[in-house]
Parts: structure tokens; C-alpha cells; sequence
């Protein structure tokens, strides 16, 4: 009994505690309608973060070319994840609803970020650039969408699902695998 | 010339040259016209990016995608090398810190002719691609390209290269090799390159040197090495790239001496251990 309960625990303390363990900076942003949000009415929550600038070809490679992102938006919402799309910098001067309608965003929200602050405390390089944070608030993953840095949708299937792999391990109460990797895409317009 | 002409004038100018400078473009040039089977044809790719916009390396850095060739459905007896890349250029693409081409670019390929290779005129098509950015915007290009040459029997005298096709090849790498030794080293920031040359090497001055890594994302992007002479060796210190492989056996190159020379040493044990 007594090394039954001592295996529990070991399992449990392996499983709390993401690999970056960091806990996420505050932010409050308002929307494409003006609207505000912060990432504290989130708590208790596993949010995402994505940096897009719909103008980037890689960014298109996700969305207009293989309806990739909008796909991963519509099944992690739908298992109650909050999905903010980001527009740091001179992005957030140019994007539009009409922009994200037609890239097939399905997004929770899409912030603007004109003064950068919110991208700098993450350290957003690219578009895109995926974060995701936990229900206590802490950073579990930091990287790229994939393993595969080209601009082809074609290249998509084949590569190692990185941002996928780990949302699903944070749902599922998992320790992710690999928590932190390159981004790649467009520079973020800071 | 009236006001109006005077005014006009620049804008036409400046609109004329961003319409011009829409599309980075390739083409692709044999080193001899003539090539005999059994040897190595050379190929220079080059690459041109308009003005203000650049193209990447084979580390790009932070971002960015180096520049490619595909050679498409090769006819027997010629197999394709890699592509070779000249010195590139600490260059930001918005606020990353990226390595590329601002300039027209010649990269050099290699096209391996077999002893049985068919001996004759020879057209071949291929496919370069490459990521072109400025601070703004990045656009994805690909340009379709052939390439004819002949070839001519085994053991027959392949033409003269021209002294500017000489120097595009004094400016791409090549393997070191054992006259050389180097060792790298590391600590918790840091990169530690020890090289030591053969003795009759003539030492360039050490601020005619730098050093890049083929490997992508083994260097820190966007710092100058310090290259130092001590004790008849060159030592090179250069911060690690965050997303760097501790136990990959990087390709890195010195450039300054022509040809560059490239170096895969083993990653020894860290530094002070």
C-alpha cells in the first residue's frame, strides 16, 4: 500500500510542473471590436497564444493555403481552450475583421498590440509564434506551429506536430515533451 | 524643365524602380562549356534580390530560409552536389537577427559526371528557391532554370575556367582537411574554436577573419566572433544560438582566407572541465 502510494505520488509531481515553469506575463488588449481582454479573466483556463500577421506568407501557409490554424482553432476551442490571436506592432495598425474572416480565423480573439509590449514580454519573434499557457498561468510550451520551417502547406502532414503534441499533453495533464523550439515565419513588427 | 516636370520626375523614378524591384531573380551558369565524364562540372547559381531586400544563408539566424537548388529528373550518370555558399552578411530583418545576401549572390553547385555518362550536348532544367525579405514584408520566390553544357569524352581537356569564374570560386568553402586541426569546446554561453594551422599557412591579419556556421542555429545569430592569434593558433570565441545541439558535430566556416575553409570538429568535453 505504502509503495503504491509513493509511485502516485512520484506519478503526480512528474506531471504538475511544465519544463518552463515561467509564469506568464499579464496583459490586457482589446479586440477587433474594441472589446478588452486579460489574460487574468482566463484563469483556470489553458490559453493559447499566436502571433499573426495575415500579410506573411507563412502565416498564409497555415491559413489561406491549408486551413491548418483555423482547423486547430476550431477542435482546441471547442475543448474549452481560449485561442488569442496576437497583431503586434505595425500589424495591429493594418489588420481587420474582414482579414481574419478571410483567412478563416476561428480565434476566441484577435488583440491588437500596437505598442508591442505584450509581444516583447513573450519574446515574439515570428508570425506565427505559439504560447501556451496553463490553467495556473504558467508557460508550458514556447515555439514554432511545426518542425517543418518552409512557406509549402504541402509540408504541413509530415512535420513533427510540436504546438499540437503539446497542447494535447497539457490538456491530458501530461509532462510536454518538448517545450521549447525555433519559431519560424515572418519577423514581428515590433 | 517646368515645376511640373520637376515634381513629376522623382515620383516617376522612385515608382519605376519598386515596380522594377519587385522580384528577386536567379539564373544559372555553367563554369566550362565543355565537361569530361568522369569529373565535376561547377555551376554558379546566381541570386538577386532588389534593392533593400536580401536573401538568407544556410543559417538564416532567427528567422529566414537559405536560398536552394533542385535539380530535376538528372539523366544517368550525373548526380548533384550540394550547393556551396560564399560569405554572408550580418543583416536584421525587422528586429531578428539574420544572416544573408543583399547583393547579387553567386552560390556554387556540383554536378558529378560519371566515367559511362553519355557524352553530347546536355540540357538540364532545375528549380531555385529562396525567401527574400526586407523590414516589412517576406516573399517566398522560385525561378525554373536550364542549363547546357556538353559533355565530352573521358580524358579529354575540359576548356579554360575564366579568371571571373575563378574568383566566384575563391569565395565558396572548402573542406579544411587533416593539415588542419580544430577543436571545439564549450561553456554555459559560449562556442570555443582552437585551430591550428599547417606551418607554412600564411596568417592573414585576425580582424580579416569571421566565422559562420553551415549548422543552422549552432551560432548565436547577429555577434561578431573574437578571433584571436595565440601560440600559432586561431582562437575563436563565439556565443552559443539558444536552440543550440550540444552533441551535433557542426559544419563551421572561416572565411578570410580564399578558398573559406570549413571545419566539422567533434564537440570535445566544456571548457575548464
Amino acid at each position: 500500500m505504502r509503495t503504491l502510494a509513493l509511485a502516485a505520488f512520484a506519478a503526480v509531481a512528474s506531471l504538475a510542473t511544465p519544463i518552463l515553469a515561467k509564469e506568464a506575463p499579464a496583459f490586457t488588449l482589446k479586440d477587433l471590436d474594441g472589446k478588452e481582454h486579460s489574460l487574468a479573466d482566463f484563469k483556470g483556463k489553458t490559453v493559447v497564444l499566436e502571433w499573426v500577421n495575415f500579410g506573411c506568407p507563412f502565416v498564409k501557409k497555415h491559413y489561406h493555403k491549408s486551413g491548418n490554424m483555423p482547423e486547430l482553432q476550431e477542435t482546441y476551442t471547442e475543448k474549452d481552450v481560449v485561442w488569442l490571436s496576437i497583431a503586434t506592432g505595425k500589424t495591429a495598425e493594418s489588420i481587420s475583421s474582414s482579414e481574419a474572416e478571410k483567412a478563416g480565423s476561428k480565434a476566441t480573439a484577435i488583440l491588437l498590440d500596437p505598442s508591442g509590449e505584450t509581444g516583447k514580454a513573450y519574446d515574439a519573434k515570428t508570425t506565427p509564434h505559439m504560447i501556451i499557457i496553463t490553467e495556473e498561468g504558467e508557460i508550458a510550451y514556447d515555439g514554432a506551429i511545426d518542425s517543418n520551417s518552409s512557406s509549402k502547406a504541402e509540408d504541413i502532414d509530415s512535420a513533427d506536430k510540436y504546438f499540437a503534441d503539446a497542447l494535447d499533453a497539457v490538456l491530458e495533464g501530461e509532462e510536454v515533451a518538448t517545450a521549447k523550439t525555433k519559431p519560424y515565419g515572418c519577423s514581428v513588427k515590433y | 524643365m517646368s515645376i511640373f516636370s520637376r515634381m513629376v520626375l522623382p515620383f516617376l523614378v522612385v515608382s519605376g524602380s519598386a515596380v522594377a524591384n519587385e522580384e528577386t531573380t536567379a539564373t544559372l551558369a555553367p563554369f566550362t562549356t565543355k565537361a569530361p565524364a568522369g569529373s565535376t562540372l561547377k555551376v554558379a547559381l546566381t541570386v538577386t534580390p532588389p534593392e533593400g531586400w536580401h536573401t538568407y544563408y544556410l543559417d538564416p539566424g532567427e528567422m529566414g530560409l537559405p536560398v536552394s537548388l533542385e535539380w530535376k529528373d538528372l539523366p544517368d550518370g550525373i548526380t548533384a552536389g550540394s550547393l556551396a555558399f560564399p560569405l554572408p552578411h550580418r543583416v536584421s530583418t525587422g528586429d531578428l537577427a539574420t544572416q544573408g545576401y543583399e547583393d547579387p549572390t553567386h552560390f556554387v553547385a556540383e554536378l558529378k559526371l560519371s566515367e559511362e555518362v553519355a557524352t553530347g550536348p546536355v540540357t538540364l532544367a532545375a528549380t531555385a528557391s529562396w525567401l527574400a525579405c526586407d523590414n516589412d514584408a517576406c516573399v517566398p520566390g522560385s525561378q525554373d532554370l536550364t542549363l547546357d553544357f556538353e559533355v565530352i569524352p573521358a580524358g579529354e581537356t575540359a576548356p579554360k575556367v575564366s579568371s571571373e569564374m575563378s574568383q566566384i570560386l575563391l569565395n565558396v568553402p572548402i573542406d579544411a582537411g587533416s593539415k588542419w586541426q580544430s577543436e571545439l569546446t564549450s561553456n554555459e554561453s559560449d562556442w570555443q574554436l582552437i585551430l591550428t594551422p599547417p606551418a607554412d599557412w600564411t596568417w592573414p591579419p585576425a580582424n580579416s577573419l569571421d566565422l559562420f556556421s553551415e549548422t543552422p542555429d549552432f551560432l548565436a545569430p547577429g555577434h561578431q566572433p573574437i578571433i584571436e592569434n595565440k601560440d600559432k593558433k586561431l582562437v575563436i570565441t563565439a556565443p552559443k544560438s539558444e536552440y543550440a545541439d550540444e552533441k551535433a558535430s557542426p559544419a563551421l566556416v572561416l572565411f578570410g582566407p580564399q578558398p573559406p575553409l570549413r571545419f566539422t570538429p567533434e564537440i570535445s568535453a566544456k571548457s575548464g572541465e
